[in-house]
């Protein structure tokens, strides 16, 4: 054991001109307020990648940090402070994984929405609604599909990056990616136009 | 625009969407230009951006450092190097077994050579120059005048 963190004060701007790899070095020397600066900057896709991945379930945030944990606890493991973000991502997803395979993760597609006790048949989605029903419809996408959909279109990794995340290939990520998209098609189609009109509706 | 051209087009369409700037790099610049012949395509995949836009984009709750850093005052970093462990007990088994005919091989080694058994086997030059050794006195004992008889005398 190298050594503790001996304080739980966030330190002050110490790091905040440091480059990631200065961080990583300062990190691995067992300076937790370099590891807390890298988490400032690359702590929110990482948590929000567990949160589509467990269609936001309360779980995300402990899965964000135990991915930062990991890094702190072994920092070498991070050769490249260019492949940082990749590592984070690779390691939520796989805790997403395992926690789902230890107890599955009530998601938002499971938890019951609040009735308002009025039929609204032709009135159109708000914006919330729409965003509700669009996440739920995402949540219950294969866990391949909805890992490459968040990987590329949410939190904008290249093909390369993704396919490095996934640890598969550039044409499984892009057939990932078509699959995910088709399915959402399909899912929504009854209610395509709806939401569209809906969203047009609110100038959104 | 080829065949080639135009399947590439529908592949990027339907895994990345309508937006040229979310296409990979060779693609957009190759393809960006020929979006007017992609037709339905086009307009699929610019529906599913549109819905996908408004997708939440939930931010973590604030004060994430500090929940982070308390976590971190708990955890213990890891050295890199490998943590000592005790061989393993069959490595252990193989090396004794190991050792067991080379023991044998010693032990069978002295009982022949104390018995002369293996001096039949060895060059008469080896032999030889062992016997005359044994039969030189290398001690001078029996040079030694007997100064005991002398006495009695």
């Amino acid at each position: 054991m190298a050594g503790q963190a001996g304080s739980t004060e966030v330190p002050a701007a110490d790091f905040r001109s440091a480059d990631d790899a200065v961080l990583l070095s300062a990190a691995a020397r067992g300076d937790a307020g370099a590891l807390v600066e890298l988490a400032r900057r690359h702590y929110q896709p990482v948590y929000r990648l567990a949160w589509r991945l467990t269609g936001g379930h309360a779980d995300s945030e402990d899965i964000a940090q135990e991915a930062f944990l990991k890094l702190w606890q072994n920092p070498q493991q991070v050769r490249d402070a260019g492949a940082l973000k990749g590592w984070l991502m690779r390691v939520a997803s796989n805790a997403v994984i395992d926690r789902a395979r230890r107890r599955p993760l009530a998601d938002i597609g499971e938890v019951p929405e609040v009735a308002d006790g009025r039929e609204r048949p032709d009135e159109t989605l708000d914006r919330t609604e729409a965003a509700g029903e669009i996440d739920r419809r995402i949540a219950a996408l294969p866990e391949r599909q909805k890992l490459a959909l968040t990987l590329v279109h949410f939190e904008d990794l290249t093909n390369i990056e993704a396919a490095v995340v996934m640890e598969v290939s550039i044409e499984a990520v892009e057939s990932l990616l078509a699959r995910a998209r088709r399915s959402l098609r399909q899912s929504l189609s009854a209610d395509w136009q709806d939401l569209l009109e809906g969203l047009n509706a609110r100038g959104a | 625009m080829d065949a080639v051209k135009r399947k590439r087009l529908e592949e990027v369409l339907t895994s990345y969407g309508a937006d040229p700037a979310r296409w990979p790099a060779a693609d957009r610049a190759e393809l960006s230009g020929e979006l007017g012949v992609a037709g339905e395509a086009l307009a699929e995949a610019a529906a599913t951006d549109r819905l996908l836009q408004f997708a939440s984009r939930p931010d973590a709750a604030s004060g994430f450092e500090a929940r982070l850093m308390a976590r971190l005052a708990r955890t213990a970093q890891v050295t890199t190097l490998p943590p000592l462990r005790p061989r393993p007990a069959a490595a252990r088994m193989k090396i004794g077994w190991a050792v067991l005919p080379l023991a044998a091989s010693l032990a069978l080694g002295i009982y022949l050579g104390a018995r002369g058994v293996i001096d039949s086997l060895l060059p008469a030059a080896v032999t030889n120059s062992v016997a005359a050794v044994d039969d030189d006195d290398l001690t001078g004992v029996t040079n030694v005048t007997d100064y005991s008889e002398e006495h009695v005398s």
